[in-house]
């Protein structure tokens, strides 16, 4: 590698790592140094030690439950010819996306009574929400497994469980530690499932940053809070890294096995199971207190005069694709521009610092950054443009670990001897990794939009004008009394879920996933 | 999701994300103040939803438009006022209630104006406080679910008192003081109506009588109220909601129809919300006009079928549903802000104790 080379790398960190700067990095650090007063009163308070322990264990075990409950569909989909293998797919992904507050309904309609509100409704919960990124991040890497190789294997006289223990299972490991240390932070910092299905018996030090901050008005505890959840985040995340960190390397991709009707009838029913919340949901959005009606999506759609405030649909539903475009736009190119920094380099601090939008509470960034660009000529509060930019900035982590391994998995040596063909570097990029790369932009792509279109907490904290996107719909006629409220609010929630779910497929089909 | 296919559509990509950064650096430079502002902020919650043309009256009569700005609930809004007093997001802010304002006067988020360009109910004024002016009250009750209350062969409860009745155990549910507003005004409800030394006792009471305590509102309406699928015949709500209940069913009820549920008035607590000038705000004098247009009949009269609060201009009628379907809460429990202010923290706590 010529030094030049080195630098061109080390600028394409810039983008991505600038992002995370900006919009995270120097808005908590602000507000940490504009609020906090005493470091240490918050840890005495009643509740605070007990939030930090139970968004720690509850996070580890909702993260084990996750990943092995995630990779059985993950294994069937990678490795065998399914029917409707795309639709799995995005039945598996949409979940991602639906509004908390919907879910955590359905999962209380559902669950038996002496289970809401419990510790089983959160785990159940956070296992639907987060089978997406196990599988997103592993299925590319578990289908580029190379066939020979365990054919070569299995010549050698190895069991199957031995092929699996010895030689998939190596190959596998770094992309699902790393997708389940991401679920870990997910569900540690878990803020509207703990608060909708855990009641008020569960808190995490998310909800506690957003109690102090808002209810108790006690900013300099929720800075305290906020920040040292930051730390110990990125910390786990680093060390985990570290130990993770021998990604395989694998070299061609390989054929798919051929259709086992028993594999079809389990990834159908777990797609199944998947599914039934979001039945109910539909289920909601027709059902009146005078039997089934589609007046909620007649409400919805503005087809006749509505009774309720006016809905700003076409507008809500055009931010939304357009923050979602804009934050893919932004995410994907930087995050993998990132990656490949991220491999070459010994430093980890990149790489860790990448993973902070997601351990930072919404709220503590919302307020950092109100506090941060408050001056001309950088007083931006209230810009239409700074939603895009967080949920850029949130997809971030997800982009780097959909790219990693694939970039990983690409031989050196198939650079060098397009080189030695004459290939420039941006040839070298454009028409070698570039192609290789499809899957994982793909998924990355997909995972950057579909957190955009879900994306609440910041999105309805940042200070906006007539830029409502269409969670933010759902949230505020879900908070109005009135059959019709719910039944339209739960068809804004359909619509979120259908938009989502094409997109993933639409993507899907270009990355020939 | 271009990027991810071909290099070509690949540049052109770039090249529309080029042309977007453009865009966004000339908007972000493009807002320069002037001597008479042609637009005004006005800063509120996300579910301040009045109908489109709400300001026209405003803008015709000054020049001026007002661009509405919300984001989060009135807790976050209030947060991120006060981090921002002296150099505000806007210039009028709309939706700090009586559990809130002792916090934004202590952050001093409020230019001082109490308009009186129009007539306001003077128990309204009094709370102001001399610094903001009174735009609307509502009342935060348990609702009864008639019907479901009826199949199970009881009478609505009259009184707090009966809620502690083992007649009416498991059918109470309500949302947590500690994350909700409304959660927060009953909890200040029992606390005016059995003092300092009488609120534990009864919401020791009401634990052991079976009442569920959720999160927030929705989550009692929505999922725990047995209107919506759930096993709760009493909820926390408004007084208000009655009336929302009728506009909004589905199917339509007739005009003469009474509402599906009830309020329990002796459990209401009254909320006073109150709208003023930010400190900072670089036109004071129109933010003023508009602060006097908030509390003018033609806005106040479109409050209670849009925001279901109660106007607080004293002459602007109430429409028909809200004459027909919400009491009149004769004597709601109050609290003045400062009250609130000095005691919230240590009874929520308290509170928490009892309850978990």
């Amino acid at each position: 590698m010529t030094g030049h080379e080195t630098i061109i790398r080390r600028i394409g960190a810039a983008p991505g790592a600038g992002l995370v700067v900006v919009t995270t990095l120097i808005p908590l650090l602000v507000l940490v140094v504009e609020t906090v007063d005493d470091p240490l009163s918050v840890w005495s308070r009643p509740g605070v030690v007990d939030a930090v322990w139970f968004s720690v264990w509850q996070g580890a075990l909702s993260a084990t439950l996750t990943m092995v409950i995630g990779l059985v569909p993950t294994w069937i989909l990678a490795r065998h010819r399914v029917r409707g293998h795309r639709f799995l797919l995005a039945t598996f992904t949409v979940p991602f996306v639906l509004p908390t507050v919907v879910v955590g309904a359905a999962f209380l309609a559902l669950l038996p009574d002496r289970l809401d509100r419990s510790l089983v409704a959160v785990l159940a919960a956070h296992v639907f929400f987060n089978v997406s990124v196990v599988m997103r991040t592993v299925l590319p890497v578990w289908r580029s497994i190379d066939d020979d190789l365990l054919a070569a294997a299995r010549t050698l006289g190895a069991s199957p469980l031995t092929v699996a223990r010895r030689v998939v299972w190596p190959l596998l490991r770094p992309a699902v530690f790393s997708a389940g240390a991401l679920v870990f932070v997910m569900c540690a910092t878990s803020y509207g499932v703990i608060r909708i299905l855990g009641g008020t018996t569960w808190s995490t030090i998310d909800v506690e940053v957003h109690r102090r901050a808002v209810v108790l008005g006690d900013l300099s505890g929720a800075a305290v809070l906020a920040a040292t959840q930051a730390v110990v985040v990125v910390t786990a995340l680093a060390l985990w890294t570290r130990r993770s960190n021998e990604w395989s390397r694998i070299e061609s991709r390989r054929e798919l096995r051929p259709r086992r009707p028993i594999l079809d009838v389990v990834v159908w029913s777990m797609a199944l199971a998947f599914a039934v919340p979001v039945i109910a949901l539909v289920a909601t959005s027709l059902r009146s207190a005078g039997g089934w009606s589609f007046e909620g999506w007649r409400n919805l759609f503005g087809l006749v005069e509505s009774r309720l405030p006016t809905i700003p649909l076409t507008d809500a539903v055009i931010h939304s694709l357009l923050y979602a475009s804009l934050a893919a736009a932004i995410a994907v190119p930087s995050g993998v521009a990132l990656a490949r920094v991220a491999l070459r380099s010994t430093r980890r601090w990149t790489t860790s610092l990448v993973d902070l939008p997601v351990g930072v509470s919404a709220v503590a960034v919302g307020l950092g950054i109100v506090v941060t660009y408050d001056v001309d000529p950088i007083d931006v509060r209230g810009s239409w443009w700074l939603v895009p930019v967080v949920h850029a900035s949130v997809a971030l982590p997800f982009v780097v670990r959909a790219a990693v391994p694939l970039l990983r998995s690409i031989p050196p040596r198939l650079g060098e001897a397009a080189a030695t063909l004459g290939a420039t570097p941006w040839q070298r990029w454009r028409l070698v990794e570039l192609p290789l790369l499809r899957p994982a932009l793909a998924t990355a792509a997909a995972f950057s939009a579909a957190m955009s279109l879900g994306e609440f907490g910041a999105t309805s904290f940042l200070t906006r004008r007539d830029t409502t996107t269409l969670p933010v719909v759902v949230e505020s006629l879900l908070s109005r009394p009135g059959s019709l409220s719910v039944m339209t609010g739960s068809a804004a929630a359909v619509l979120l879920l259908v938009l989502t779910a094409t997109l993933v497929v639409l993507v899907d089909r270009r990355a020939d996933l | 999701m271009k990027l991810v296919s071909r290099s070509r559509r690949r540049h052109r990509a770039f090249g529309v994300l080029g042309i977007t950064l453009g865009v966004v650096a000339v908007a972000a430079c493009g807002s320069s103040d002037e001597a008479r502002p042609e637009r005004l902020v006005l800063i509120a919650y996300d579910s301040f939803t009045p109908p489109d043309g709400a300001f026209d009256a405003f803008t015709e009569a000054t020049g001026i438009t007002v661009d509405v700005a919300v984001g989060g609930d009135a807790g976050e809004v209030i947060a991120k006022a006060g981090l921002t007093a002296g150099n505000p997001e806007g210039d009028v802010l709309w939706g700090v209630d009586n559990t809130l304002l002792s916090r934004a006067l202590d952050e001093r988020i409020f230019d001082p104006y109490v308009s009186t360009a129009h007539p306001v109910r003077p128990e309204l004024v009094v709370a102001g406080a001399d610094t903001v002016t009174a735009v609307d009250y509502g009342d935060v009750c348990i609702n009864v679910d008639d019907a479901a209350l009826a199949e199970r062969g009881l009478e609505p409860p009259t009184s707090l008192d009966d809620l502690i009745d083992p007649a009416y155990r498991d059918l109470l549910v309500v949302s947590s003081a500690s994350t909700s507003s409304p959660g927060l005004a009953f909890l200040l409800a029992t606390i005016v109506r059995y003092g300092e030394d009488g609120w534990r006792d009864y919401w020791s009471a009401l634990v052991d009588n079976g009442v569920l305590v959720v999160s927030g509102w929705s989550d009692a309406y929505y999922t725990a109220f047995t209107r919506y699928g759930g096993d709760r015949p009493l909820v926390l709500s408004y007084a208000s909601s009655p009336p929302a209940e009728v506009i909004f069913a589905d199917p339509p009820l007739p005009a003469d129809a009474s509402a599906p549920t009830s309020v329990l008035v002796d459990s209401c607590f009254r909320q006073i919300e109150f709208a003023g000038v930010l400190r900072g705000s670089d036109h004071v004098d129109e933010a003023r006009l508009l602060v006097d247009y908030l509390i003018s009949d033609a806005f106040q009269r479109l409050l209670p079928e849009n925001l279901f609060v109660y106007p607080a201009n004293s002459t602007t009628e109430l429409p028909e549903s809200f004459v027909r379907h919400s009491p009149i809460v004769e004597d709601p429990a109050t609290m003045s802000a400062t009250d609130i202010a000095s005691g919230r923290a240590r009874w929520v706590e308290e509170w928490l104790g009892l309850t978990s």
